[in-house]
């Protein structure tokens, strides 16, 4: 809440220069980034000051926030709370009520461009968003504020980002992520249902240290979600050889069989499950047998079934019997149609021809 | 009516689903012309079987097919009236409608049928080639398309039985059976005549012929045209059921003996009030009831094989018959052709072919395969039931300098008769 | 156009547009119907029927060319087989295929291990190649190739291209892009199918079944 830097603040705590240093070589390490960057980071947190984060949720069921509450890495969420300022939380803080509300007014106002906004859960968007309202305020209300006085816009888990489980088939309440509403600032994807912790905290340390980092055509980072799942799973030698399990119990399951058949999303889901794992690192969905979900892509609540092999495509599954039949049924009326027309021109034919033979015998 | 335009319609007029299965089926790939003698003896891709039912797909296309409805709202009529000429001479000259393309075809295709009805098209179109069509006029007037009146017919067979001192019966009602010559034979292969009487009189079956029966060569079915081709099949079943035989042998002629079964069957109902016999069929019958007897060494030293004519074999099925007789009479001198049976080599004289100048030159090369495949074995005789072939087996032979014979079977089957043996036995 | 568009109501389009097409096709010929062959049988019909198609399905597709007619190119003959089996073997005993026909049809069976499929599919593509050289360089194949002939074969080129290409990952293409243009191109084949020539896949059991007959009762060899 001050303009002194990161390392000011640290320092002020009493944490050496020495443990400084520590913890910036770990930063580096965390944040994915090869050693020579470490000068970087050294240079950014001792110049940068701690910059005010607003966290908003919305249509949300606060996993994403639970998620990075489980993060493991103590230096990257000691970074995150202690020495980065996060200034409005509705789940972690105990504040609550009008004072809190006008709290957030006050830092918004104050660090106005400067401030960081990360949001969790969809923005209602039909009958005026009145959906979701918080204060008495609607979400796409406090969104639009918020955001116009943002630096950056953070959008964490898939509801925020793509629309997530609110925006599912009917999507009765008009639910649309961050990117369809705010298109004037920098805006970063964290999707995940919900993400990797490491992946939130990483991120979100990585824009307030060295910026807005490299992201890819639905502006996830790269570092994160650069590779699919299918990529870098452990199973895919039995998905090249063919061994799969095709039921979740039977012994392709139990010898730790591919998944693909029984509805591992993997080959379509930008991930970095496979790799940096959940629960410091113990497992993954597919590694505890269960097909990926796909839930850092948008839409993957109606990609036609989670049990469903990617390669069952759901305009089969859609078309039912009586459909089929139907279209059975209108070929053979066609059919029988095309039948009667061909046997008109038959009928036709014969008659000329048979005119102009006995024009011909008459001559 | 322009002929392009009856053409067509004679065409629509016959597509029913059996025509458009066939024309739906062909995949463009091609193979047929793989079989075909006249493709590979003169290698111009112009001779493709699939390329001489042009018109007739064209025709069904236009009408019957979505592309071709779309395409007629811009295109004139199809087929074009300036390309007639060009499938005329694919029809009727590069083509002996031999069928086999149709075994060859991956597909099942009846490539043979649906030339025929290519034809048959541009007959009612009244394109046929005019050496074709003066000799079915000829025969609606005269009963042969070589002008063999009654007359004639019967001087000519005086003459046969003074020649060969061979008794030769002549509208004998009553007689088992009712053979039926080629004026082809007649005039050309009298042997065969007098050979199939030497046969019948031994094997002491009552035969006759008849003087308004006498013609089963029958050129409306080369040229296509439908009414006269049924008109001559009639003469023959009529003057069958006028002497009260029980069955037509029909001779060494390769389209009569379908034309015969399938005709009759049309104007007579199952069952037919007389059986439908070939020669070979007949030899094959009397040996096996032991009515004729054959010299196994008569045509010791010599080389023979047999042709086997596209239209006996492959449109009737006797395949087995002309080997039963042969390995009879030359067990150790009969050798086969590669390939034999179903999938031997047309001549290249079938269908008409042989009939029209126009064809001189390219049914010679047609016969390219054939002189292949006698090279390979080098018989001094080739033997055959056709006299379409045998003709084109002369022809060949000369223009290739082959040195080999040409022989009718019955002729050869004859030449074998054990004449002292008593009958039965 | 995404992957679930391509996956969903693009394919159940095109999943009806071939069930009508193909009735059609087929109904249309039997409703035609034909004429009897009236001439007296010397053979089976049956037998006819039963050896045609064990000489066109079973035997034939594995042996050099039986019918002697063909000695000249039997190159069109083979690739066209290595094409055909190598088709029928991965659409229907591809893993992948067998749960989309579970996803249409209700029911699924065993899959063929993937390097076995490889293998085929393989086959497919090479038989393939060589068959639209053939068109491109035999006076027969060019005469009688024409416009309808060159899309058909790139209609079922190019998902047998991407399919395999997506399965394994190949090229470096992002593999929800190749699996997009797979299902895309597939739609696209499935509506061409009922009005092409690729249909001839249902006419040839009727020409097939009418040509083991008619050689059947002729007592000739089909």
């Amino acid at each position: 809440m001050t303009e002194k830097t990161i390392y000011e603040s640290m320092a002020e705590r009493g944490v050496s220069r020495r443990d400084f240093l520590k913890l910036a070589t770990l930063v580096t390490a965390a944040l994915g980034l090869e050693y020579a960057r470490f000068p970087e980071i050294v240079h950014a947190m001792e110049t940068k000051p701690r910059l005010p984060v607003i966290w908003l949720e919305f249509q949300d069921c606060a996993g994403c926030t639970e998620s990075l509450t489980r993060s493991h890495d103590p230096y990257l969420t000691k970074l995150l709370f202690n020495d980065i300022s996060v200034d409005y939380h509705e789940t972690l803080f105990a504040a609550a009520g009008v004072q809190a509300e006008e709290n957030k007014e006050k830092i918004m106002d104050e660090y106005e461009g400067q401030f960081v906004l990360v949001v969790e859960g969809s923005i209602p968007t039909k009958d005026n968003g009145v959906y979701c309202t918080i204060g008495g305020r609607s979400a796409l209300d406090l969104l639009e504020e918020a955001a116009a006085k943002a630096m950056a816009v953070v959008a964490v888990g898939t509801c925020s980002s793509f629309g997530g489980l609110p925006h599912a088939s009917p999507n009765p309440t008009g639910a649309v992520g961050v990117h369809e509403l705010v298109t004037d600032k920098p805006l970063i994807n964290i999707p995940g249902c919900p993400p990797i912790p490491e992946v939130i905290t990483n991120t979100i340390a990585h824009v307030v240290l060295l910026g807005i980092p490299e992201l890819d055509a639905l502006g996830r980072p790269k570092a994160f979600y650069g590779q699919t799942v299918h990529d870098r799973c452990p199973r895919r030698p039995f998905y090249e050889r063919g061994q799969f399990a095709e039921s979740y119990d039977d012994d392709g399951a139990k010898a730790g069989w591919c998944l693909y058949k029984l509805g591992c999303k993997g080959p379509t889901t930008y991930s970095a499950c496979a790799t940096i794992k959940w629960n410091e690192g113990v497992s993954f969905p597919v590694q505890a047998n269960h097909p990926c979900l796909g839930c850092t892509e948008p839409d993957f609540w109606d990609g036609g079934g989670f049990y469903k092999s990617l390669a069952a495509p759901p305009g089969a599954e859609e078309t039912s019997w009586a459909e089929k039949g139907m279209a059975f049924a209108g070929g053979a009326a066609l059919a029988l149609g095309s039948a009667l027309y061909a046997k008109n021109v038959k009928k036709n034919a014969a008659k000329e021809f048979k005119a102009q033979k006995e024009k011909e015998a008459e001559k | 009516m322009d002929a392009d335009q009856r053409i067509s319609q004679y065409y629509l007029q016959h597509t029913d689903g059996w025509l458009l299965a066939q024309l739906d089926a062909c995949t463009r790939c091609g193979i047929c012309a793989e079989a075909c003698p006249f493709y590979l003896g003169t290698g111009d891709a112009v001779h493709t079987p699939v390329r001489k039912i042009e018109p007739l797909r064209q025709a069904v296309q236009e009408k019957f097919s979505l592309v071709g409805l779309a395409r007629s709202l811009f295109k004139k009529h199809h087929p074009a009236a300036d390309e007639l000429s060009n499938w005329v001479s694919e029809a009727y000259f590069a083509c002996t409608v031999c069928n086999r393309c149709s075994l060859a075809c991956p597909m099942g295709i009846d490539l043979g049928v649906l030339i025929q009805l290519t034809r048959e098209g541009l007959a009612a179109g009244g394109l046929t080639p005019p050496t074709l069509a003066d000799a079915v006029q000829r025969q609606k007037n005269t009963g042969s398309p070589l002008g063999v009146t009654k007359t004639l017919f019967e001087n000519r067979l005086d003459w046969l039985r003074e020649e060969e001192n061979v008794e030769i019966p002549l509208d004998v009602p009553g007689a088992d059976s009712l053979v039926v010559f080629t004026s082809i034979e007649l005039i050309k292969f009298p042997g065969n005549l007098s050979a199939m009487a030497k046969v019948l009189n031994a094997a002491g079956e009552p035969w006759t012929l008849s003087s308004t029966g006498r013609e089963s060569v029958n050129f409306a079915t080369f040229s296509g045209d439908t009414e006269e081709q049924v008109e001559f099949v009639r003469r023959i079943t009529e003057a069958a059921l006028e002497l009260g035989v029980q069955r037509i042998i029909l001779t060494e002629c390769g389209h009569a003996y379908d034309a015969v079964r399938r005709i009759a069957v049309q104007l007579y109902g199952m069952p037919l009030p007389f059986q439908v016999e070939n020669v070979l069929e007949t030899i094959v019958r009397l040996l096996r009831n032991g009515k004729i007897r054959l010299n196994r060494n008569v045509f010791d030293g010599q080389r023979i094989t047999y042709h086997d004519a596209c239209k006996l074999q492959r449109l009737g099925g006797l395949i087995e018959q002309p080997r039963e007789i042969l390995n009879l009479v030359a067990p150790t001198t009969f050798v086969e052709m590669t390939p034999n049976r179903e999938a031997q080599w047309c001549c290249g004289g079938g269908g008409g072919v042989i009939a029209s100048p126009e064809a001189d030159e390219i049914r010679m090369k047609a016969f390219l395969p054939k002189v292949e495949q006698l090279e390979k074995i080098t018989p001094n005789t080739v033997v055959t039931a056709c006299s379409t072939c045998r003709l084109q087996f002369l022809d060949g032979s000369k223009y290739y300098d082959l040195d080999i014979d040409v022989r009718g079977i019955t002729e050869l089957v004859a030449a074998a008769l054990e004449t002292d043996t008593p009958k039965g036995a | 156009m995404n992957l679930e568009f391509a996956r969903g109501p693009l394919f159940q389009f095109a999943l009806i547009v071939f069930i009508v097409g193909m009735t059609y096709r087929f109904l249309r010929i039997i409703f035609l119907g034909w004429k009897k062959d009236y001439a007296p049988a010397k053979g089976s019909a049956a037998a006819g029927v039963v050896k045609t198609y064990a000489k066109a399905l079973i035997i034939l597709p594995f042996l050099p060319p039986k019918f002697p007619g063909t000695r000249h190119r039997p190159l069109t003959y083979i690739a066209g087989g290595m094409f055909h089996l190598g088709l029928l073997i991965v659409v229907f005993f591809g893993a992948a295929h067998v749960e989309a026909w579970r996803s249409i049809v209700g029911f699924g069976w065993p899959s063929l291990p993937t390097p076995i499929v490889d293998g085929f599919a393989a086959m497919a593509l090479i038989g393939m190649v060589i068959l639209v050289s053939y068109r491109m360089v035999s006076p027969v194949g060019k005469m009688l190739t024409g416009v309808g002939d060159w899309l058909n074969w790139i209609v079922v080129f190019i998902p047998l291209l991407t399919g395999w290409a997506a399965f394994h990952h190949l090229f470096g293409v992002n593999y929800t892009k190749l699996f997009t243009l797979h299902m895309v191109t597939v739609d696209i084949l499935l509506i061409w199918i009922p009005f092409s020539r690729i249909s001839h896949f249902m006419t040839y059991f009727i020409t097939r079944t009418m040509h083991g007959i008619k050689f059947g009762r002729l007592g000739v060899e089909p």
